[in-house]
């Protein structure tokens, strides 16, 4: 693509976005470093959760976006779904390294351990795995139709494999290790933490939807297709075989 | 022609190919061997540590193994500039049923060639169990790679790609075949999730092959 | 000759002859084109190919015949426009589609038989000349073999439409001629065939039409003429 990219323009629904996303980040982060208390045994490593629990439900709700928009894509073939699926799978992939990477340093104060063997983690390990080689077999061909149609499948067999992933990753943690302990936002919520985290959820996905409606537009550029001129009208072609000596 | 008999003429293709090179036995093989060897070291020589890494050995083996399958779905035929004529000769779903047998016909023996080496080397015989875990394991990792073989294949740039797309997707496959693998294990859940696994993978990789095979 | 559609379209019927497999079209390309990296290949193109038809493809390197035949034997997909073909469509690349470490005879039926003419393969192999080498390994074979060996598959296969690209490159003399009275046998059962070539003088004779790609465009010229 010879032509530079403009930054996409912003319409009135951006400008309105834009403003909910600040105005929620704000409250989150007014409630989430000044109102909630501290955690009684945790300290100040439990506010990682404000930004870790957000992160990962942004990138689950990303994933499933991805999911519908490949399917839509496949049965359309209209890119506009692939750029959806695509501005999606990158943000979900940000997202779940940011969640694995905070609750890693959440976890060593906490457990003691950078990393354990449970489902949750591993299940978005597997994620982060599965929809790093969905963004990755995009640049293997040529072709943009057909780096939107392999990404698809990926997104469709990464996305429905998860579940029996998450199970199998569950059952076998089960047969080693009856009672998990390592859960700490399994406990009951005191309200103001719980209003903390509420509000950084609500900052997380409007903050989110509007990356990605950015990413789609500017996809949406590097897909224009150049103006062709074509003065002429083709004219049918036809071959018909003459007889044979 | 009917869809099931061009099923047949793309298997016995296959098989004829590997008659003809044994390309996929000679590659996949004395890895599998060298594999156990090295597994045995790993975490022998115990006999009770043998014991318990065996299941584990086996399944993990036919994971890596299905990688170096994978290669010949689809790989070697475009390396070898056959593939277009065989698109062009063969139904997309007789192509894909096709290579899904001779795929699960290449990971079935491998695994059993795993599990007779483990059973042997490791002094661990698995349970009965175990034969519904090879069944339908390596069916939904044949559907997998056959799926993913293509769609890898397909793009002349980033081979390992195969790898990092099928290992992480055959967890299940891992988890469960070891467990039913492994003596002692309450077998039913485990088979109930390997045949729901290797359903729900054909199903999905059925349903996007087509788009798969497109350019 | 700048553009020979018209004087081409005009021998419909006419020239048919009396066999009414050589009317009906085997491939009806409507507005197709192919984008490649964003931009088309070449601007849409609306062909019409009669059953047992040969017609020469031209064009300098990089003008589009491959994605034109690739195209045709529906391989590729349209950027633009639709494709209908009866029939089964192949595209062969000089002397490639064979597995290399079968042997001529054994990747010969094999591939016939994809197509449920396995039966087939042994006359092939007579009319190309290839009895002598049944035994040998395709990978053993030089590039000129290979050719012959392809399209003998190609034969036994008997498709409704078939896309031969540059076969003619690596041919002898009596290659070419063989070549030809393949694409004859393969013409009289109703099979079109499309030839990328660049040595027409060889096959121009023979052909029913000549397309070339210059400039973005394809046209349709009299082979008699060019």
């Amino acid at each position: 693509m010879t032509a530079p990219l403009h930054p996409p323009r912003s319409t009135p629904a951006d400008r309105t976005l834009t403003a909910a996303t600040a105005a929620a980040s704000l409250v989150a982060l007014v409630l989430a470093l000044v109102v909630a208390p501290p955690d009684a045994v945790q300290g100040q490593a439990q506010r990682l959760m404000y930004v870790h629990v957000p992160a990962a439900w942004l990138a689950y709700a990303c994933f499933a976006t991805v999911l519908v928009a490949s399917v839509a894509y496949l049965l359309t073939r209209d890119l506009r779904w692939d750029r959806r699926a695509q501005a999606a799978g990158e943000l979900g992939v940000g997202m779940t390294a940011l969640a694995i990477a905070l609750g890693s340093i959440w976890g060593r104060p906490v457990w003691g351990t950078w990393w354990v063997w449970d489902p949750r983690l591993i299940t978005t390990v597997v994620l982060l795995l599965v929809y790093a080689g969905y963004l990755s077999v995009r640049g293997l061909g040529d072709d943009r139709g057909t780096g939107a149609r392999r990404a698809a499948a990926v997104g469709i067999i990464g996305f429905v494999n998860v579940p029996i992933v998450h199970f199998s990753v569950v059952w076998w943690r089960t047969l080693h290790q009856p009672a998990t302990v390592l859960s700490p936002d399994q406990a009951v919520l005191d309200g103001r933490m719980a209003a903390a985290l509420l509000a950084a959820v609500v900052a997380f996905t409007l903050a989110g939807w509007l990356v990605v409606r950015r990413r789609i537009r500017q996809l949406a550029l590097l897909d224009a297709e150049p103006a062709v001129a074509d003065p002429e009208p083709a004219r049918p072609l036809v071959v018909t075989a003459k007889p044979q000596p | 022609m009917s869809p099931s008999v061009q099923v047949l003429a793309v298997l016995r293709r296959e098989l004829d190919v590997e008659r003809a090179g044994r390309e996929v036995m000679v590659t996949t093989a004395p890895y599998v061997a060298a594999f156990v060897v090295l597994a045995g070291l790993a975490f022998g020589p115990a006999p009770s540590e043998l014991a318990r890494t065996a299941a584990g050995t086996v399944w993990l083996a036919v994971l890596v193994a299905a990688v170096t399958v994978g290669h010949s779905v689809a790989g070697v035929e475009i390396a070898e500039q056959s593939w277009d004529l065989l698109r062009g000769l063969v139904d997309p779903g007789a192509l894909f049923l096709g290579k899904l047998l001779a795929v699960w016909a290449a990971l079935g023996l491998t695994w059993l060639f795993a599990s007779a080496l483990v059973a042997v080397l490791f002094d661990a015989p698995p349970p009965g169990s175990a034969v519904w875990a090879g069944v339908c394991g390596t069916l939904g990792l044949a559907a997998l790679t056959t799926a993913l073989g293509v769609l890898v294949a397909s793009g002349a740039r980033r081979r390992g790609l195969l790898a990092a797309l099928v290992l992480p997707a055959g967890l299940p496959a891992l988890l469960a075949g070891t467990q039913l693998t492994t003596p002692g294990v309450p077998a039913l859940p485990w088979a109930v999730m390997m045949a729901t696994y290797a359903a729900v993978l054909l199903t999905v990789s059925w349903a996007v092959f087509p788009a798969l095979l497109e350019e | 000759m700048g553009h020979g559609a018209t004087a081409v379209s005009g021998q419909v019927g006419s020239d048919a002859g009396p066999d009414a497999h050589v009317r009906v079209a085997v491939l009806e390309l409507a507005g197709v084109s192919r984008l490649h990296a964003g931009r088309p290949v070449w601007a849409p193109v609306d062909l019409r190919v009669a059953s047992g038809s040969l017609c020469i493809v031209t064009g300098d390197n990089g003008s589009g015949k491959t994605t034109l035949l690739r195209l045709a034997a529906g391989l590729l997909r349209p950027s633009t426009g639709s494709r209908i073909c009866t029939g089964r469509a192949l595209y062969v690349r000089a002397g490639a589609g064979l597995r290399g470490v079968q042997t001529v005879a054994g990747a010969v039926a094999t591939t016939a038989g994809l197509a449920g003419r396995r039966s087939a393969a042994t006359a092939a192999l007579a009319v190309l000349g290839l009895d002598g080498s049944a035994t040998r390994r395709v990978g053993t074979l030089s590039a000129g073999e290979r050719v012959r060996v392809t399209l003998a598959a190609a034969l036994a296969a008997q498709p409704s439409l078939l896309c031969l690209d540059e076969p003619t490159g690596v041919l002898d003399e009596r290659g070419v001629d063989d070549l030809l009275a393949v694409l004859r046998q393969l013409r009289a059962g109703g099979c079109a065939v499309l030839l990328a070539t660049h040595q027409p003088a060889a096959v121009l004779a023979g052909a029913d039409a000549h397309l070339h790609l210059a400039g973005g465009r394809v046209s349709l010229h009299d082979p008699v003429s060019a």
